[in-house]
């Protein structure tokens, strides 16, 4: 190798080293968020809220959790499933995710009903269209009446033309952040702000330079490794 | 003449057409009013009908109207009179859980050898159990037991934890638990609450060749397979026995109480509950130095034990075997290299109050030679109970002990509980 | 420290952890036992309830139960806690006879063995005695106390209702 080309081997080594150092804690970062993000769904990210203090000092957001509890606090229920609240035509349904509260009017309880008579395993949402009720668990969405007597399983189109509506997700109160949320944002680093969009385009620019320097430098090395031998 | 007749005849027949003509007038006016009588029960009938229609409706709005007031009434009723919530509604509301049982014991007993009497009440045991569920898979779950009422330096009693552990279920039917548990093996070592047994003391068999209460600290593993199944393996801490107590096993309980740890053990255990009301059971135990490495002339133990528990309608069997063997000239040559019993419990339980039982039981802790070290004895006796979960119990026993060692005979009276 | 971030957050959060075996879906076990039954619902008056709760020996919540109805047979769906967690079991009754119990969901480690057909078999045509017993001995199944204990509830609580339920029926 001419000397010249051999100092040209070095400096381009030289600074693949300083851009790889420089981007790996990002890329680590990209990796983890990425790979997080690939299976929030699985793991269940995308239904489970922020803690509230780390969402206060991210997100500056202070949730209102309505109290879902009394009713059935009177009558000796434990309410830690419990995450939402219809109204319905006559009555109100509190809904958790393994038990239906039917209350009337006068917010007693009526009757307690288990998700499994609705062929669910656990509720995961809920919406109230109406005199539609709408339950839908991991694989199924189920429509009943205001009376909850009898439920429809809907057809896998039926459910789909459904989800852009406004459903009530266990796991999220209201005005919370889910775990995917902040993934995402971290993952974009739109924590940075307006600066974000030059930051990740840097990052992109600094990664191509990467792998090209790399591939140059092993087709050199390459080359090298064949001439001497 | 003619004329009157003929008169006479157009007379009749005038009147004979009017006559006609008024039957025919009459016929029509008859036909009519038929018609119209027709009509009128027509409308009659009509009008029965709307009648019982109108009839049906007022009935069933009546029922409606009970069935409404009938609600509103059970709505209202149950407004008034909430249930009140008793302790275990609201355990069921929280997730952390208490529990216990207890006994005390009338030993009245004389010593077939001496002639001595043994007259002693003792609150034998008082346990409190505390679990917490972190969440549907995770608990844990302790046991703290105080034994003969006084513990301290020269006083009878002691306290004990006897389980403190971790249990995760990680999947259906297959747990893990991490802490200090009671080892698988026997009848009584994990279920020996009051009302769950007969006899006021528990029998000797287990007690001195189990040796029940055993538990230890370590990694248990258990779960269902096939079909009516049931597995338990278990790593954990050894007994620590030695020359001094004949190698005996009971002895050896360390109870975790900053526990050698140089040498530990493994129990397997397999069970059969197929039938309901019965229960096969046997487990193995190895641990590979028995006095913890501080004797060269003890070393491994095995222990198997099997048992028959069965309960069907009024009448109940219990039978358990059990055999150690230990490694080593030093257990050996006193004849602690076996040790063994057997026993088997037969009762009948008449209806919920009442139960009686009878017991032969055989043990010996130094079975290895043929020195006379065997004891038996027969147990009789009544369980009453109060409620399932409060017992009184009165036995008889009668003790055959080998020469030279005490044999006691005699009465024992005690009470029980558990929630 | 994301990814044990997110474990941790798997292993404690109450939505995903149900641990259950479903044995029979409900609603496939009134479809199996007792196909084109009418769905109806019983409103329990204060000593119905009253009754009941003494029965199953803790409060019952809500004054109304949903059954399903056929020639005279029903089927009820009741769940009952064992030694934590609900046992989902479908019972159908003829005429105060138990006909046929089955357990459609059990949700705890331990106790499953009840759900064989060794155990629910005993339960084959039995009746509520004036005091609410059994009419029977029901062998129990070691490690298992609480589940068994559960199931005799149930039955003895679908026996009951279905006594409410012909009763009303007589009454109109």
């Amino acid at each position: 190798m001419t000397i010249d080309k051999a100092k040209r081997r070095k400096a381009v080594a030289r600074w693949h080293r300083r851009f790889a150092i420089f981007i790996s804690i990002w890329l680590i970062l990209l990796a983890v968020t990425g790979l997080l993000i690939n299976h929030a769904h699985d793991w269940k990210l995308d239904s489970e809220s922020l803690a509230k203090p780390l969402q206060r000092w991210v997100y500056g957001i202070d949730s209102n959790e309505p109290d879902l509890c009394e009713p059935l606090t009177r009558e000796g229920i434990a309410c830690d499933q419990l995450f939402a609240r219809l109204q319905l035509p006559v009555g109100v349904l509190l809904l958790g995710v393994r038990d239906l509260f039917l209350l009337d009017d006068s917010g007693q309880l009526v009757e307690k009903l288990s998700v499994s008579q609705f062929g669910l395993a656990s509720l995961q949402a809920a919406l109230g269209e109406g005199s539609d009720i709408y339950l839908r668990g991991s694989n199924k969405t189920v429509l009943t009446t205001p009376d909850l007597m009898g439920g429809r399983t809907l057809d896998s189109e039926a459910a789909t033309a459904l989800n852009g509506r406004q459903w009530q997700v266990a796991g999220i109160i209201p005005d919370t952040i889910t775990w995917e949320r902040f993934l995402l944002d971290l993952h974009a680093a739109r924590f940075l702000g307006p600066v974000a969009k030059v930051f990740n385009d840097l990052m992109a620019a600094f990664v191509l330079i990467l792998a090209i320097s790399g591939l140059w430098l092993f087709r050199v090395k390459r080359n090298a490794a064949s001439r001497d031998n | 003449m003619r004329t009157f007749f003929m008169i006479a005849l157009l007379t009749i027949s005038t009147a004979g057409f009017a006559a006609d003509k008024q039957m025919e007038e009459m016929q029509s006016v008859i036909q009519a009013q038929q018609q119209q009588i027709d009509f009128l029960l027509q409308q009659l009938d009509s009008t029965r009908e709307v009648v019982l229609a109108l009839k049906e409706q007022v009935d069933a709005n009546a029922q409606a109207a009970t069935e409404a007031n009938e609600k509103a009434e059970i709505l209202a009723d149950n407004m008034e009179s909430q249930p009140e919530l008793t302790e275990a509604d609201r355990q069921f509301a929280s997730s952390s859980r208490f529990g216990g049982y207890g006994e005390l014991h009338a030993n009245m007993l004389e010593n077939q050898v001496t002639g001595e009497d043994s007259n002693v009440l003792d609150l034998h045991r008082f346990v409190l159990y505390f679990g917490h569920d972190f969440n549907d898979r995770l608990r844990f779950m302790s046991e703290l037991e105080i034994e003969h009422a006084l513990a301290g330096d020269g006083k009878p009693g002691e306290v004990e934890l006897e389980q403190a552990y971790i249990e995760y279920d990680w999947a259906a039917n297959q747990s893990l638990r991490a802490g200090v548990f009671l080892i698988p093996v026997g009848i009584l070592n994990e279920t020996h609450e009051p009302p769950t047994f007969y006899g006021v003391e528990r029998n000797p068999v287990e007690k001195n060749i189990i040796p029940t209460t055993w538990w230890e600290g370590g990694l248990a593993f258990n779960g269902a397979f096939a079909d009516g199944w049931r597995y338990d393996a278990a790593v954990h801490s050894g007994l620590y026995t030695g020359s001094d107590d004949n190698y005996a096993i009971r002895a050896g309980r360390q109870k975790v109480a900053k526990a050698k740890f140089d040498s530990q053990a493994v129990t397997g255990r397999v069970r059969w509950l197929g039938v309901p009301g019965l229960e096969l059971s046997a487990s193995v135990q190895y641990q590979d130095d028995i006095t913890q490495e501080t004797d060269p002339t003890a070393g491994s133990a095995w222990l198997f034990t099997g048992h028959v528990s069965w309960r069907h309608k009024a009448f109940g069997l219990r039978a358990l075997y059990a055999n150690w063997n230990l490694d080593g000239a030093g257990p050996e040559e006193i004849g602690a290299d076996r040790q063994n019993g057997w026993y088997i419990e037969p009762s009948w339980r008449f209806n919920e109050k009442w139960g009686v039982f009878a017991r032969y039981n055989r043990w010996d802790n130094l079975a290895g030679n043929n020195a006379d070290s065997e004891y038996s004895q027969w147990d009789l006796g009544i369980n009453y109970w109060l409620h399932p979960n409060v017992v009184f119990k009165l036995d008889y026993q009668d003790q055959d002990a080998p020469d030279g060692m005490k044999e006691l005979d005699g009465w024992n009276l005690g009470v029980g509980y558990q929630f | 420290m994301m990814s044990l971030a997110a474990w941790l957050v798997l292993l404690t959060s109450p939505v995903a952890l149900a641990m259950e075996t479903i044995y029979q879906q409900p609603l496939e076990f009134l479809k199996e036992n007792l196909s084109g039954c009418q769905q109806q619902v019983l409103w329990l008056k204060k000593d119905i309830k009253s009754q009941i709760e003494r029965l199953v020996d803790h409060p019952f919540p809500g004054v109304r139960v949903r059954y399903c109805e056929k020639d005279g047979k029903t089927a009820w769906v009741l769940d009952e806690i064992g030694k934590t967690e609900p046992i989902t079991s479908g019972i159908i009754v003829n005429q105060g006879r138990v006909e046929q119990v089955r357990v459609l969901i059990f949700r705890e480690s331990r106790g499953s063995e009840v759900h064989r057909g060794a155990f629910t078999r005993q339960y084959q045509d039995a009746v509520l005695e004036s005091d609410h017993s059994l009419d029977r001995y029901i062998d129990g199944i070691t490690g298992a106390t609480m589940s068994v204990s559960a199931l005799n509830r149930q039955v003895k609580l679908a026996l009951l209702l279905d006594k409410v339920t012909r009763e009303k029926t007589n009454d109109h």
